[in-house]
């Protein structure tokens, strides 16, 4: 494997957890939009591969490697309620400290989704919206589609270390 | 519960729009989207002999010929062509039949979005005053302002005892009008007109056009309210059991606008049939939290919570909350296609998980807002990356 996922942290004590595909994600894996499912080449549950080590924090579901634009992108399927939006902002916050151990220089997460795991519950127009907006995270509904992904930029290739 | 449906195809920039109401139906899209034409299309279907006898007592040839450019305003007439198409429940409608349409009592009561402009001097004009140009729904109602303020001859307009229950006359109140009082009084010129007086230590009376815009706006439609409240214990008019209110929300705060929706319950509670049409995500929030509450059991005190009712106050509005959860609530996107024809789309399930756009994004009302916090959402991980954050 040699994905956005493995490249990102192929060299940490991660690197057993990624899983080719969206194997990662298991049955959540229907909450990729079957279009762009195969654009998708390796994954992690981030979620269980960092609980031995931070067991009592909130923590980020996925990670899973875009082949077509070479990021990562997070993927938290969780309820859909507006008690939630702190619970998932902190899951990213936290998340983002944890994996400052474990990704290679250069290389980040670039885009976090939230995917609703049952029905929307709060309103299209909502000041929760704005403040996942402000810290970075995109509720996508249902399932995380070819649109949510239009934004996504080539990702840079991470700097080589020099060859002695 | 029945739902009327109409269906107007071909018709100016409309190539095709089907409407199923409910007992309060909504209309969103952008500009120019023909919602308006379809509201007025409701309005023929169901009010033609009263349209055609007011036109024809102002003096105007209502002919077939003549009708499309008398009631949507002078020029719309070439709008009508040989693949336009309107039916009401089945019921095809031409030019050639409107005249024949209920009869001739008006049975839909229609608030123009010219409402304001209609009494901007401070006082409104009869229909016949006005032209042709004007919609005939814009003159309908300006003539009912005229015979409002002709009937209240130096009368107070708000607050009225006995009109509006006490609730709804402190919560307009304290969002529009903060203590002044409506009223038709005699001024400078010795000519009757529109005041708003404050009394106290800020002893004011206020010519119309001082007013603040929620205020201009807020007061034809209170108005236009007062004329579907009849005196004695009947609940609604006899006559009218469809009430259309064009754009509520102009010039109004977030608060103005929620206690508006809260008098629209009111109307429903009194079993009208209400159609918005609406630029404003504050409407479909409302109608998107009755769904929900409705469709989670929720209790009358919740409704009351929705709509900022005070706590003492929700004991005498407990009929209106709990009828809210029970009626149905259809919401209808029309949008331009490639091709530069409009259609309707059925959004009614408001849902902000749907994979469709136009439902997820309430028929494009969100689009702006989220593309903005889309564009901050990129920005603070781009940020993040770089180290920055």
């Amino acid at each position: 494997m040699s994905g956005p996922v493995t490249r990102a942290l192929g060299s940490s004590q991660l690197a057993t957890a990624i899983k080719g595909g969206l194997q990662a994600m298991g049955a959540y894996s229907g909450r990729v939009d079957g279009a762009i499912r195969r654009a998708f080449v390796d994954s992690i549950d981030l979620d269980e591969a960092t609980r031995p080590a931070h067991p009592n924090d909130h923590r980020w579901d996925y990670l899973i490697g875009h082949a077509t634009t070479s990021n990562v992108v997070g993927v938290e399927v969780h309820s859909a309620e507006t008690s939630q939006v702190s619970v998932v902002i902190e899951k990213k916050k936290r998340s983002r400290t944890h994996l400052q151990a474990h990704l290679a220089a250069g290389t980040s997460v670039a885009a976090w989704y939230w995917v609703a795991s049952g029905k929307v519950s709060f309103p299209t127009f909502d000041k929760q919206k704005i403040r996942l907006a402000q810290e970075g995270i995109a509720m996508v509904g249902s399932s995380l589609q070819a649109k949510h992904l239009a934004s996504l930029q080539p990702a840079r290739a991470a700097p080589r270390k020099p060859v002695r | 519960m029945s739902r009327h449906v109409l269906r107007v195809e071909g018709f100016a920039q409309i190539r095709e729009a089907s409407i199923a109401f409910g007992d309060l139906t909504v209309l969103v899209g952008a500009q120019g989207t023909g919602k308006s034409l379809l509201l007025q299309w409701l309005k023929a279907s169901l009010d033609g002999k009263h349209i055609v006898r007011a036109l024809r007592d102002a003096g105007q040839e209502a002919t077939a010929r003549t009708l499309v450019d008398l009631i949507f305003g002078v020029g719309m007439g070439p709008a009508w062509t040989e693949h336009s198409a309107v039916s009401f429940d089945g019921k095809q409608i031409t030019p050639h039949s409107i005249e024949r349409r209920g009869n001739g009592a008006e049975h839909l009561f229609f608030i123009p979005a010219h409402r304001s402009m209609l009494i901007s001097d401070g006082w409104a004009t009869p229909f016949q005053k006005l032209t042709a140009e004007t919609p005939v729904v814009a003159r309908l109602f300006s003539q009912n302002l005229f015979e409002r303020f002709n009937a209240r001859d130096g009368a107070r307009l708000f607050p009225l005892d006995r009109t509006l229950k006490k609730v709804y006359r402190e919560l307009v109140d304290d969002a529009v009008f903060h203590g002044g009082q409506v009223g038709v009084e005699q001024n400078e010129q010795l000519t009757k007109r529109l005041r708003l007086r404050f009394d106290g230590d800020r002893e004011l009376s206020l010519p119309f056009m001082t007013w603040t815009a929620g205020q201009r706006e807020f007061t034809p439609l209170l108005l236009g309210l007062y004329h579907l409240l009849p005196p004695r214990k009947k609940p609604k008019d006899d006559d009218i059991d469809w009430v259309v209110i064009e754009e509520p929300e102009m010039g109004l705060h977030p608060q103005a606008l929620t206690v508006f929706m809260l008098l629209v319950l009111d109307l429903l509670w009194r079993g009208y049939r209400v159609v918005l049409s609406t630029h404003s995500p504050i409407v479909l929030t409302a109608v998107w939290a009755l769904q929900q509450l409705a469709a989670h059991g929720a209790s009358y005190q919740l409704v009351c919570d929705a709509f900022a009712v005070p706590k003492a106050a929700r004991a005498s509005l407990r009929p209106v909350a709990e009828a809210a959860l029970t009626k149905h609530y259809a919401t209808y996107s029309m949008a331009y296609r490639d091709d530069g024809t409009v259609t309707s789309t059925d959004i009614s399930s408001l849902d902000p998980g749907a994979d469709d756009d136009a439902i997820s994004g309430w028929g494009g009302l969100s689009g702006f807002s989220s593309a903005q916090a889309d564009a901050v959402r990129r920005a603070v991980v781009a940020a993040e990356a770089r180290g920055a954050r």
